[in-house]
């Protein structure tokens, strides 16, 4: 799934600043955010950020690469309609 | 997309009542059992399109197809009316916001079908298929649907803190 090693630790640090930014666009002082709260926000952050930093990897663009060349709705019995 | 259609029809019924309410229909609260069952039904609608694939009634060909049109929202938000204003509502936006979550995919969206084939697609990661273990595996190995399904799982959690929902109660 990754090519470098660093893509993992690469999005876990994207994720902490796509956290950052959440909390400090969100978070009103009537309902501050408890410990637990706010690690649930950067533990979720860390998906997209995961994603961020495998736009630099290059297994992800070959996989994307590999499965453009497959045709997953190639008729695959006689009698299926051939456009 | 995959499991971020779960995330993307959850923050769809946390704006039920600001989406009924432009729309100037009966309100509808957020989160409520009727918002939940009628957003996450109409944004899951057009993926059921592999029944009749599986059941082999369809050549594969068929997903991603009629079912991910314009004009299928409008005909289903259409049908509903009757019963429910707001229903048909709830159900036109969680048609639409499905078909923007599936515009990231190399697979193409036939938008203006049955008046055009023309497939429309942002290119962001490949298609991998309409179902089974390879199509989801596959999907995870792009770095786009982790941004964009990982972003909307974020979104999700900032409705719940914004609605003051459990864990942020």
């Amino acid at each position: 799934m990754f090519a470098y090693r660093r893509t993992p630790y690469l999005g876990v640090v994207y994720g902490a600043l796509i956290g950052s930014a959440t909390t400090w666009l969100l978070e009103t002082p009537e309902a501050p955010l408890t410990f637990a709260q706010a690690a649930i926000f950067y533990a979720l952050s860390c998906l997209p950020g995961l994603g961020l930093a495998m736009l630099g990897d290059p297994a992800s663009r070959k996989a994307k690469a590999e499965f453009l060349q497959v045709d997953f709705y190639a008729p695959k019995e006689l009698g299926d309609p051939v456009e | 997309m995959q499991l971020g259609h779960i995330a993307v029809a959850g923050t769809i019924a946390s704006f039920a009542p600001e989406i009924t309410a432009a729309a100037g229909v009966p309100r509808v609260e957020a989160w409520s059992a009727e918002s939940l069952a009628v957003v996450f039904l109409a944004h899951y609608l057009p993926n059921l399109d592999v029944i009749p694939i599986k059941l082999g009634w369809a050549p594969d060909r068929f997903h991603c197809s009629y079912s991910h049109s314009l004009l299928f929202a409008v005909a289903a938000a259409a049908a509903l009316w009757p019963f429910d204003p707001s229903w048909a509502v709830l159900a036109f936006a969680s048609l639409l916001l499905h078909l923007v979550a599936d515009s990231g995919s190399s697979v193409g969206l036939p938008l203006l079908l049955p008046f055009s084939r023309k497939r429309f697609s942002l290119y962001l990661w490949a298609d991998t298929g309409h179902s089974g273990w390879l199509a989801f595996k596959g999907t995870y190995q792009q770095a786009w649907t982790w941004v964009t399904e990982g972003g909307m799982f974020v979104v999700l959690a900032a409705r719940f803190y914004q609605l003051g929902v459990w864990p942020f109660s």
